[in-house]
This record gives structure tokens, C-alpha cells and sequence, in this order.
């Protein structure tokens, strides 16, 4: 038996088979128990949910040593540990990523209505041996994680604009992290909601779909801001049919979007969402999903909270270099011709309708709909981010990387239900809007 | 103490066995057994486990002779814990050999039932070829119920069997 790091066991720590925990009463009766996960928090310390009071709790309450046995799931090697209880967590980030992770085992065992956590129990990791050695050879890894960091990094710390780096973002997550089905939201801080910017991967893309913080694996990796990740996809928290009900049921629910539903694997067996953190605000989320259980690990959760960390770098350079300076000079003019189109705005939502179909609301809808009007009225064709920051039609919140990625999800939307009316970039700050018929603009 | 039928059955099936122990500071030991064997219907109970596996279990029963041992079935989770005092540690014998095997043989073959791969499911039980085994022996003292959920814990009395509504304890394990 030999002494090892903590981290080098992380595979065995993901709950995909029962450990056992060993205690001691205070008068020196020892006592053996099947738990269902020890959680890795640092190379010093685990965490071991609390479900319900048991023999288990007693004993540390009184004396605080346990060993824990733990087996690899893959290889049949058997460690360990020697720990020391210190407090409970009773709520924040440690108590959510062990509530959602416990969600997803219970489901997996068929014990969903047992498994609910009351508290993550926070150990010392005073050693750690290995009891018996790998019997079978690891599996190879899914995708070679730090080699496409290494390739996907520079790009993105290249990225000019938002728009170039969603794309960089999610060509590297299908062909360097080999995650092929993905979604890219971005935070609204001041409206207190997440929208779907890009996805990849679904029949539907679900551009400019919005979910609540704690809902889903998704809201509550923004609320919590750590990520959440599901080894066997659970009902506790799949999104669909619960998040849009909570979103109708929201007091907001007038502001929110609520017709264009989040995409979603209809079988989805393994699910992780990462947080984009700027300091210590949201900027967004990254989210993936697979039909295979336990497809997302330890190691797939720091890559992505790696890339994340410089995705949010990346963001937060980009909104800081100023908009390229719009003149006049650079008015141009469309041809339009054939059947006008049919563009109704509800000033009450900002929601807009085009040719009877809607197409989308809220701060993008209010965009679209100053982009109009504005071509009416003057047949321009060309317009600046900074122009829209400071038109008082649009509502903007205060960070600035907002109206690009809402510019983000209204080109990409306008590129799914429209044929006749497009956005396209015209240099840095600066866009086309791109009409192949005449409007006519109603407003009831 | 005779066990009841149902905890015999429990034991003689698919289960996953653990043995704790602790040392004179009360800081706990434990280890993987590889199958029970019971004795006059449960008068005694002697597991099997690997010396090498178990230095410090073996060490600390052998000082102080404080058992705890639990046995899950791998099918449903169900489980029992038994305590006792005064175990030791005993060679292993011929019977204890047969029964080894035939536990190693059941629930093997009950995961790869269940759809565990087939090498995953023999590998969780093999053993070293030159395996070193013994067996600890003791006399159970008490019987508690400890499938996941609410119920779990509760002390089993004496004329209750383990599939009875946990509405009376008799203790907590």
C-alpha cells in the first residue's frame, strides 16, 4: 500500500460506485456505511454529503475520524482515505455542485425521492493510500483536454469582436474538446436572466431563448457561479417543459422570452455547465451535453473552466476597446423591390412579428425595431454599436458586451426565419442591415 | 444471537461486503471482504479478507476486538449491518475456501446481469493468485437495517426480521 495526491484519485470520487465510510462512537464502537458520493473539493480536503441522520453522523459529530474506502470505476483499483470531519455546509457553490451531482446518482440508482441533501460535510484528507492497484487499463480519453486548450487558447485570446470569438468558442468545443452538442448563453445582470447566443449540435438552435438563474443545471451554475455537472442526467434537473413554465410563471414573465424553447438532447445523459466569470460578475455560461452518463469528469470541468476564464478575458478586452467612430460619409443605401414586408411591433414587450410569424422581443426586439424605423425614415443602411448604446428606444443594461451579444443572437435569429431581412457585419463596431424587399412598418 | 432467515438469505447472496474496525485512539479501520460464511445459522460469522489489504484492520480487531460489518446487495442497494465484540483472526478454512469461490462466482456474475462489463464485474471481486487470506471471525451482537433512505440505522430487535416497517426502533445505527 502506498501513499498517493488526492488528485490523482478524482476518478474514483465521482460517485459512479459506492464507497464506504467507517466511523467510531464515542465509546469506541466502530460502525461501517455505504455512501454514495465523497466529493473532491481540493488536494486536502473532500466533502461527503449529508442525506439524513445516520449512525455515520453521529459518530463524527462526536469523534471526528473516518476512513473512507473509494474504487475506480474503470480500473478496480481500491484507495483509502484517512480524514478528519471540520463543519458542514449547509448552502452556496460546494452545497449545489454536490445537490446536483447527488440528484444525478439518486437517478441513476433509482432512489430520486431518497437522495436530498441537507448539508456537504467538509473533511481533512490526513492521508490517502492506495490499497490495491489498477486491475484493467484506464479507457483513453475522450478528447486530449490540454492539447486543445493549448490550440484553442491563442484564438481566443485573439478574438477582435464578440462575434468572432462565440465562433471561435464553439468550432474549438466541437473540434478540439470533442463536445458536439453545445450552448453558449450570456448574462443579463440588470434584467437577472441568461439568453441563448449560439448552440450547436440541436435540430433547433434556440438563438435568443432566456432561463432564470436556478433553473436547471444552466441557471443554477449562474446563480451560484461554479459549475454544475450531471455524470446521469436526472429529472430534478432537466430544463424543457419546467424551465419555460417557470418562466411564464415569473412576475417578469411579460419582459422574458418565453416562445423560443432551449434546445435540449431528448435523452441526455450526461450535462455540465460552466460559468464565465468576469471577477465576480456573469458574463455567461457554457454548457454541454451528451447522451452518454458520465461523459463529463473532473478534468473535462477544469478544461472548460479554463477556457471559460479566457473566454471571459477575452470579453471583457473586447468591450473595452472602443467602437470604430461612425460618420456620415459612410451612409449607403439598399435596393429593395417585390411585395412589401409585414413588420409588427408591440411597444408594451418590444416584441416583433414579421409577415405575422414572431421573431423575437425584449432588448433585441427593441434593436431590430430602431433599425427600422430608422432605414424609414432616412434609408440608411449602415449602423454603429455606439449609435444604439445611446439610442433611448433600446434599454440597454450597463455592460457593454450586452449589445453585442444581443446583436449576436438578433443576426443569428434573423438568419433563421428570415429570408428577406438580414444583419451583417460592416467592420468593427459597425453593421449592414440587408432588406431584399420594401417594409412596411406597423406599430398597433 | 441466530440470525433471522432474511438476513441470512441477504448475506448468502450477490452482496458487497466491508469489515470496519478502529485503534486505540478510536480512528477507524476498514477493508473489502471477499464473502461471508455463517455458522449455525448465524451464531458466528467469518469473512474472508486479504492480509495485505488489511494490516491495520487486522490490527486493531486483533487489539481490541471491535467489529462492524455491512453487507449490500448489489442489486438493490438493500443492506444490514452487524456488530459485534471479540472478533479475531483466525485461518482460513476449507469451507471458508468453497464459499469464497462461490460468492466471488454469484455476485460476479449478479453485475454482469445488472450490465456492468464483464471485466469490471470479476474485477471488482478477484483476487491475487497468490492471495493471502484470512478470516475473521466473531459473534453477532446486533442487527441493524441499513438500506439508503428513511429506516436506516434502525436497530433490528430480536422477532423482527429486516423487511418489517422501521416504526419501532430499538436504536440507531
Amino acid at each position: 500500500m502506498s501513499a498517493v495526491s488526492l488528485t490523482a484519485l478524482r476518478a474514483a470520487l465521482e460517485g459512479a460506485i459506492p464507497s464506504e465510510i467507517a466511523t467510531c462512537d464515542a465509546l469506541g464502537t466502530p460502525n461501517v456505511s455505504v455512501i454514495s458520493d465523497v466529493h473532491y473539493v481540493d488536494t486536502d480536503h473532500v466533502a461527503i454529503s449529508y442525506q439524513f441522520f445516520s449512525k455515520t453522523r453521529a459518530n463524527i459529530l462526536a469523534n471526528p475520524h473516518a476512513t473512507v474506502l473509494l474504487k475506480h470505476p474503470n480500473t478496480c483499483a481500491q484507495y483509502r482515505l484517512q480524514l478528519t470531519y471540520l463543519r458542514t455546509e449547509l448552502a452556496g457553490p460546494l452545497f449545489e455542485t454536490m445537490r446536483a451531482k447527488l440528484a444525478g446518482i439518486a437517478s441513476h440508482e433509482g432512489m430520486s425521492g431518497i437522495f436530498h441533501l441537507l448539508g456537504a460535510d467538509i473533511y481533512h484528507v490526513d492521508g490517502a493510500e492506495i490499497v490495491r492497484g489498477d486491475l484493467l487499463p484506464l479507457p483513453p480519453p475522450h478528447a486530449p483536454l490540454l492539447a486543445a486548450l493549448r490550440q484553442t487558447l491563442p484564438k481566443v485570446r485573439a478574438a477582435r469582436d464578440l462575434d468572432g470569438l462565440v465562433a471561435i468558442l464553439l468550432e474549438a468545443l466541437r473540434s478540439e474538446f470533442r463536445l458536439p452538442h453545445v450552448m453558449l448563453l450570456m448574462a443579463d445582470d440588470a434584467c437577472d436572466r441568461l439568453y441563448t447566443v449560439a448552440s450547436q449540435g440541436y435540430p433547433e438552435s434556440g438563438v435568443g431563448a432566456e432561463i432564470l438563474p436556478g433553473q436547471g443545471v444552466i441557471g443554477v451554475a449562474a446563480r451560484e457561479r461554479t459549475p454544475i455537472r450531471i455524470t446521469h442526467a436526472t429529472r430534478d434537473y432537466l430544463y424543457g417543459r419546467a424551465i419555460r413554465d417557470a418562466l411564464r410563471a415569473s412576475p417578469m414573465a411579460a419582459q422574458l422570452e418565453t416562445e423560443i424553447p432551449l434546445p435540449g438532447l431528448p435523452d441526455s445523459g450526461s450535462q455540465i455547465a460552466v460559468p464565465i466569470l468576469g471577477g465576480q460578475d456573469l458574463l455567461g455560461i457554457i454548457y454541454a451535453e451528451s447522451p452518454e452518463a458520465g461523459r463529463f469528469g473532473y478534468d473535462e470541468e477544469d478544461a472548460l473552466m479554463i477556457l471559460a476564464a479566457e473566454a471571459a478575458a477575452a470579453m471583457r478586452q473586447i468591450s473595452a476597446e472602443a467602437d470604430d467612430v461612425f460618420t456620415a460619409d459612410d451612409l449607403a443605401t439598399s435596393t429593395e423591390s417585390g411585395t412589401p414586408l409585414l413588420v409588427r411591433h408591440y411597444p408594451a414587450d418590444d416584441s416583433v412579428f414579421i409577415d405575422d410569424e414572431y421573431v423575437i422581443k425584449g432588448v433585441a426586439g427593441a434593436i431590430l425595431w430602431f433599425l427600422l424605423t430608422e432605414h424609414a425614415r432616412s434609408g440608411r443602411v449602415e449602423f454603429s454599436n455606439k449609435e444604439l448604446r445611446l439610442a433611448p428606444q433600446i434599454r440597454l443594461p450597463e455592460f457593454s458586451e450586452n449589445l453585442e451579444a444581443r446583436l449576436i443572437l438578433l443576426r443569428r435569429r434573423l438568419a433563421e426565419r428570415s429570408q428577406v431581412l438580414a444583419l451583417d457585419k460592416a467592420g468593427r463596431g459597425r453593421f449592414r442591415l440587408n432588406l431584399s424587399r420594401p417594409v412596411q412598418l406597423i406599430e398597433p | 444471537m441466530s440470525l433471522d432467515p432474511v438476513v441470512l438469505a441477504l448475506l448468502a447472496g450477490p452482496v458487497a461486503i466491508s469489515v470496519a474496525g478502529r485503534n486505540a485512539e478510536l480512528r477507524p479501520s476498514v477493508a473489502h471482504a471477499y464473502g461471508c460464511r455463517a455458522v449455525e445459522d448465524g451464531k458466528l460469522l467469518r469473512l474472508f479478507v486479504l492480509r495485505e489489504e488489511t494490516r491495520q484492520l487486522l490490527a486493531d480487531i486483533t487489539a481490541n476486538g471491535e467489529v462492524a460489518t455491512v453487507y449490500s446487495d448489489v442489486r438493490s442497494f438493500r443492506s444490514v449491518q452487524i456488530k459485534g465484540h471479540g472478533a479475531r483472526i483466525v485461518p482460513s478454512d476449507a469451507a471458508d475456501v468453497a464459499r469464497r469461490a462461490a460468492h466471488y462466482r454469484i455476485t460476479a456474475e449478479e453485475l454482469v446481469a445488472l450490465g456492468y462489463p464483464s471485466a469490471l464485474a470479476h474485477g471488482y471481486f478477484s483476487v491475487p493468485a497468490r492471495a493471502d487470506f484470512v478470516t475473521i471471525e466473531f459473534a453477532p451482537r446486533d442487527v441493524f437495517r441499513q438500506t439508503p433512505g428513511p429506516g436506516a440505522g434502525d436497530k433490528l430487535a430480536e422477532g423482527t426480521t429486516l423487511d418489517q416497517s422501521p416504526d419501532k426502533k430499538a436504536g440507531v445505527a
